[in-house]
């Protein structure tokens, strides 16, 4: 083979494993994006698991307060039957929204508050919603990631070829963007 | 122009000073196991609980870190705390057996941030009631040294009970391992004698070593003594004796070496020992001495409270 034939070979190898190697980037990216989105599934469950405990102990001291385990009930329901992933958001706010309710309704009854039971199950509560928040904004930066990706020149151009395309980040709703803080050992 | 000098001054001063007093998981780095970065607890207290958390992490692999800050500024104690357990990466890489137990002063928060691996022992539960009863109390009349000393000894005791029971390998699984081992040998040709042999030595002291007891090792060694009296002298005593005392005292070591080993939750299967348990399993010398942290992570397990 002739030098330029050589140096045109070896050109077109080193281009080729770029492509080879940005494409599976993406695909990684894009995987990954999956992977921890079901992280944020799983503590979504894990709260869901939860809630018939918590509401059994503390239903007893809060006989007033029926429309807060209303709210619940309707919002558990819910996330049962939501199938897509954008229903299983809107249902996740809405328990997100009504726990905390019932977390700061909870404040103002010091008898419920004392019960060690109740106090360990709104820590597993608060652990839990922690959990979510912290999965959830690693989601977020997963999806960034691969956003990046795709946007970026040259991995763009290969992205499009592909039809990789942006991933929309995880914005919570807007009613259960006011976390009440809760402090219990007042 | 001295008085512009010196308004600048403390303007500069005042802008400046507060992110001095006010610290970020990212620019935090760990001394020791405790950082006492906002110093409210006294010099024992601290040196007294490194050398504890250091014999703690050795013999157990898990790794416990306080620290203690003046301020958490913008970020909320469950960010912080947890922004800063992934920055450090308290506990060991694929264990996440780590724990934090943060202390913002200014802002009188407290968080317990629990790894991945140590959540079924440190449940958030488990975590909220270390820190009413043991935490809270004590801060609220200012004594963070019994404070802190005794919630840390609480999260040790609670991962220290329930003990494991130690799990007793049944050697004769071990044996269809070794007859492969054999095959393999003869099928693949070239090995002497000698080598089966060492394999069967080999697998004897790794089954002497599994058995709790040491006096099979003094009736194996009768044996091979007999035998070697038997074939090499007429004479049978002296072989004999010398076989019992000695693989009494073999199997004695060996099996002393496999509960301890055990118990530091070495592996102990055949494949890793290859026979022998020859060293004690101490890891590292006995003197504390703090090397870092493993890369342990953790997802925001652990409770928060405040005094």
């Amino acid at each position: 083979m002739s030098k330029l034939n050589l140096t045109i070979v070896a050109v077109l190898a080193v281009l080729a494993l770029y492509l080879i190697g940005t494409y599976n980037g993406l695909v990684t990216s894009y995987q990954l994006v999956d992977q921890q989105w079901s992280q944020v599934e799983t503590q979504y469950q894990r709260r869901f698991d939860l809630i018939p405990n918590l509401v059994n102990s503390t239903q007893g001291y809060l006989k007033q307060e029926q429309q807060i385990f209303k709210d619940i009930a309707t919002a558990r329901t819910n996330y049962a039957g939501a199938k897509t992933t954008d229903e299983k958001v809107i249902a996740s706010g809405q328990l997100d929204s009504a726990l905390s309710r019932l977390l700061v309704i909870s404040e103002n009854y010091p008898q419920l508050k004392s019960n060690e039971t109740v106090a360990r199950l709104m820590d597993e509560v608060a652990g839990t919603e922690n959990r979510i928040s912290v999965e959830r904004s690693r989601f977020n930066e997963s999806v960034t990631s691969y956003n990046l990706k795709v946007m970026r020149f040259p991995g763009n151009l290969l992205a499009n070829l592909f039809s990789f395309k942006s991933r929309p980040l995880f914005k919570a709703e807007e009613k259960a963007a006011i976390v009440p803080k809760i402090e219990l050992n007042k | 122009m001295f008085k512009k000098v010196l308004f600048l001054g403390i303007f500069l001063a005042l802008s400046f000073g507060k992110s001095v007093f006010a610290e970020n998981p990212d620019s935090l780095t760990p001394l020791s196991y405790v950082n006492d970065y906002a110093n409210i607890l006294n010099p024992e207290t601290t040196s007294s609980l490194n050398e504890k958390l250091s014999v703690f992490t050795k013999s157990t692999g898990n790794e416990i870190s306080v620290v203690t800050i003046n301020s958490l500024d913008n970020y909320t104690i469950e960010d912080f705390a947890n922004k800063l357990f992934q920055k450090w990466g308290i506990g060991k890489k694929n264990q996440d057996n780590g724990l934090l137990l943060l202390i913002s002063k200014n802002d009188r928060k407290v968080r317990i941030e629990v790894g991945y691996g140590l959540e079924e022992k440190i449940t958030d539960g488990i975590a909220g009631d270390t820190i009413r009863n043991y935490i809270t109390p004590s801060f609220k009349q200012n004594n963070y040294d019994l404070g802190v000393e005794s919630s840390i000894n609480q999260i040790i005791n609670y991962l220290q009970n329930p003990n494991q029971s130690v799990k007793l390998d049944t050697s004769v699984a071990k044996i269809p391992k070794l007859l492969l081992f054999s095959l393999v040998g003869f099928v693949l040709g070239g090995i002497s004698n000698f080598l089966i042999f060492m394999l069967l030595i080999s697998y004897l002291f790794a089954f002497l070593g599994r058995t709790k007891s040491w006096y099979l090792g003094g009736i194996v060694g009768t044996g091979l003594g007999l035998w070697y009296g038997l074939t090499a002298h007429s004479v049978l005593i002296f072989p004999a004796i010398f076989g019992l005392i000695s693989g009494l005292a073999l199997d004695f070591i060996l099996s002393k070496n496999y509960n301890r080993w055990q118990k530091l939750g070495h592996k102990t299967g055949w494949l890793d020992t290859r026979g022998g348990f020859w060293s004690s399993g101490r890891v590292g010398g006995g003197s504390s001495g703090f090397g870092g942290f493993g890369s342990g992570r953790s997802g925001g397990g652990g409770a928060s409270g405040s005094w």
